[in-house]
């Protein structure tokens, strides 16, 4: 994995991010550097604010206040210009179910404005990769939850994007596709693709991941590259012995002791 | 405009089209002609509407270049039929507002692409063009050039045709931001639930306007009227006194006003009236869009709180108990009143008859003393039933994916169907209750034979239907909502059946009250005897329903939940 050089220009940066609903504060001045190349994971509980810090960093949501900057601007004041350059693969994938993948993928380039000849180059490559191509006329609808993962994040790298968010990316597919998804990303990352991962499964965050960010109750607990995070959090073991499961547990499930069932 | 948004803009047209057509090619083919007959039929009204409506501007139009009558009259007069018009349009894709992917682009799946909401909205705007709702109103706009050229001249051709298509426009981006707009309050389940039950309402209230007017008019003076021209006379009309000032500020606030100067305008030689009304339809295009662009981005980068609401429901739900009944029937019993008044479709069925009873109270129909009382309340029972049909021919679909408990708990077929039928008999007892204290309250004091015909005659329709949906619920499991117009409903068929099965049981109960009414025999022995006879029926049938459900198990978990 690729060690980042202390003042390497940042993929994602946001300063005091805050967004509240109603009265309820979801997310809570948060501030975010992601160094370019980097693969970074996005941790925190249920209803910890990681969601709505996605939707907000790719566009989708308006921050109560704050700024967010992707690859040097400003998503809020030139939206068009920066989602040319990201992919994003959001928790609901919100796919055209009424498509077939080759007509998804085709209709997903053109809207990030590639011609037909480029696209069909790219789309059998892609659908090839994700071992979808012998099903490529099929209607998504008749596909799998990880088929579609796997077509949602085809459609999501088409553009060549400088910048990919993984909102649970590995959730529901089998093992060998989740094998070729992180071999691909690693790859990604090789070639300077900042990746921006939100996942439950910490073991693949820790495997893949070179920078970690936690989030609990809509606030930054910590940030930084990996193993720097997992040793300031962990710091009553050994350094470089504390595990990510450890450090997340540690923060997050404080006060939450073994809980036993009455009857059982 | 770059080359990128060409690109854009023909994929999403591409879009559209593929959507369309996967719609149309997956339907069997009764499907395809039940829909190709009733679009026709619709269009074939459009075109009738639009003809009266040329008609009427046609015939309408000598009188405008009569001096003592003069064009603004004439305007007022159109006015009101294009205000009609004008208001359905815009508010008619509201029958068609639960999302349905092949026949309505969902926008918010495009926001995550660099398209710009400027982009967006006018195309999804131009797409409605193509929406069922739209073409509804084509042969209606075509009716209207047609009789409005033979009138006036072919002469006027390219300018009606110019007018009329700023009218089709102005529609359409009203109608997006209408569409938008209820997106954003349906949002919200509450919203949408009160915002349904008020439309509703509101469309059963127009539904008796004729018959209020017709109650509040004295027609006959009217006839008597003697006036030497049309403006004279409608002087003399106290309504259109007062709705005259509302009229006039209408003519220059709303953009049927801006078509009907424009309209005077072609058709009295006046241009500059012309010229006028298509500004401001043009205007009107420009304020849809601006706030259509506005609205778009707010519905999608600031969606309205959900995370905050606590509360789910209300503590009367929490707090309901059916003691005496064994505890597993109980629970269930429970569960199915608590989806029946959570839900928009139970709600309605729930209140719909009691709000029809206090409608028809305010018309003033069925006071007269013209209805045997008995026959009265027979009707207003029998409507109780009818209102609230989905309820008993569709057991199992509200249910879904919790269907699978009843497969993986072990209870046996008979006990499900029996909670389901004790569920619905309290619900439909407790509207008969309310229907009945409406009755003795805005109607008149029913004696207790009656009271007693009216008990009777309820168990008597309730039992009949429970039997119905017994079967019914099993031969048709799959979700049945109030929009059959969407396309994961296969056919009316249920309705149908059960509509026919509710009106021969309503139809034997009024013939038992005619024959014990020229007999001179107590009305409360003929309500008691069918109670039993229906009721004896009902368990009769009960095993037989107990072993369907049985056989029938899987098939109903396949149709129940699948998904379109």
């Amino acid at each position: 994995m690729a060690q980042q050089h202390p003042l390497a220009p940042l993929s994602i940066e946001t300063i005091q991010l805050h967004r509240r609903f109603g009265d309820f504060t979801a997310v809570e001045s948060l501030d975010l550097e992601v160094p370019q190349g980097a693969f970074f994971g996005f941790l925190g509980p249920n209803g910890a604010g990681k969601s709505t810090t996605i939707k907000m960093i790719t566009g989708l949501l308006q921050p109560t206040s704050g700024e967010i900057r992707l690859l040097g601007q400003d998503i809020w004041k030139s939206p068009e210009k920066v989602k040319r350059q990201i992919g994003v693969v959001p928790e609901k994938l919100h796919l055209f179910e009424r498509l077939t993948a080759a007509e998804y993928l085709e209709f997903v380039g053109a809207m990030y404005g590639l011609d037909e000849e480029m696209i069909l180059q790219r789309s059998n490559e892609l659908l090839a990769l994700m071992e979808l191509d012998e099903r490529k006329e099929r209607l998504i609808a008749d596909f799998s939850h990880g088929m579609k993962k796997k077509l949602a994040l085809a459609a999501a790298l088409i553009h060549n994007p400088r910048l990919l968010f993984l909102d649970e990316p590995f959730e529901g597919v089998d093992a060998v596709s989740a094998r070729i998804l992180r071999d691909l990303l690693i790859d990604l990352t090789s070639r300077k693709v900042t990746i921006f991962l939100t996942s439950h499964i910490l073991e693949i965050v820790e495997k893949l991941c070179d920078h970690l960010a936690i989030i609990h109750k809509g606030r930054l607990i910590a940030a930084g590259p990996m193993q720097s995070v997992l040793n300031r959090l962990a710091s009553e073991q050994p350094v470089g012995t504390a595990s990510l499961e450890d450090a997340f547990i540690q923060i997050v499930g404080q006060g939450r002791g073994t809980r036993q069932l009455s009857w059982m | 405009m770059d080359v990128i948004t060409r690109r854009q803009l023909k994929a999403l047209w591409k879009l559209k089209l593929r959507l369309l057509e996967r719609f149309w090619h997956q339907r069997d083919t009764m499907y395809r002609w039940t829909m190709l007959i009733s679009l026709l039929f619709s269009a074939l009204v459009a075109l009738v509407m639009g003809a009266g409506t040329g008609w009427l501007v046609y015939s309408l139009m000598p009188m405008g270049k009569d001096p003592s009558v003069g064009p603004q009259m004439i305007q007022l007069i159109w006015l009101g039929i294009f205000l009609i018009i004008s208001v359905v349009w815009v508010v008619s894709p509201l029958l068609f507002v639960i999302k349905n992917e092949s026949l309505t682009l969902d926008v918010s799946r495009l926001t995550r692409y660099p398209i710009a909401y400027r982009t967006l909205h006018g195309f999804h705007t131009l797409l409605s063009l193509l929406d069922p709702w739209t073409m509804f109103y084509y042969p209606m706009v075509i009716a209207m050039l047609v009789a409005v050229l033979a009138q006036a001249g072919a002469g006027l051709f390219i300018s009606m045709s110019a007018l009329l298509m700023l009218w089709v426009l102005v529609h359409t981006a009203w109608s997006r931001l209408f569409q938008d707009l209820i997106t954003v309050l349906f949002n919200s389940r509450k919203l949408r639930e009160i915002l349904s039950l008020i439309v509703i309402v509101m469309v059963i209230l127009v539904a008796f306007v004729p018959a209020l007017i017709t109650e509040r008019t004295a027609f006959e003076q009217l006839a008597k009227i003697k006036a030497p021209n049309l403006e004279l006379f409608l002087a003399q009309w106290p309504t259109w006194r007062k709705m005259r000032p509302l009229l006039e500020f209408f003519l220059y606030a709303t953009p049927a006003g801006a078509f009907v100067q424009a309209l005077s305008g072609l058709v009295y030689e006046q241009p500059r009236w012309w010229l006028e009304g298509c500004i401001s339809l043009f205007g009107w295009l420009v304020l849809a869009n601006i706030s259509g662009i506005a609205l778009l981005r707010s519905l999608f980068s600031e969606p309205p709180a959900i995370v905050a609401s606590t509360a789910s429901s209300s503590p009367l739900f929490a707090k309901w108990r059916l003691p005496g009944l064994a505890f597993d029937l109980r629970v269930m019993v429970l569960k199915e009143l608590r989806v029946y008044f959570r839900s928009l479709l139970g709600k309605l069925s729930f209140f719909l008859t009691p709000l029809l009873v206090v409608i028809l109270r305010l018309v003033g129909l069925g006071a007269s003393g013209a209805y045997a009382p008995a026959s009265l309340l027979l009707g207003m029972t029998v409507y109780v039933f009818m209102t609230s049909l989905f309820l008993y021919i569709n057991y199992f679909g509200p249910d879904g994916e919790g269907f699978k408990l009843y497969l993986l708990s072990g209870m046996s077929e008979r006990r499900v169907i029996l909670a389901k039928n004790l569920a619905l008999g309290l619900f439909a007892g407790a509207e008969f209750a309310i229907v009945l204290v409406l009755y003795t309250a805005l109607y008149r004091q029913p004696d207790v034979d009656t009271i007693l015909f009216g008990i009777g005659s309820f168990v008597a329709l309730l039992m009949g239907v429970l039997s119905m949906g017994n079967l019914l619920s099993m031969r048709f499991a799959g979700f049945m909502d109030l929009n059959q117009t969407q396309y994961r409903q296969s056919n009316g068929t249920p309705i149908l059946l059960a509509i026919q099965v509710l009106s021969m049981i309503a139809g034997v109960l009024g013939f038992a009250l005619w024959i014990a009414h020229r007999q001179h025999e107590p009305l409360w022995l003929v309500g008691l005897m069918l109670a039993g006879l229906m009721s004896t029926g009902w368990w009769l049938l009960l095993p037989f329903s107990a072993s369907l459900f049985k056989e029938k198990r899987w098939q109903i978990l396949e149709e129940v939940t699948k998904k379109e």
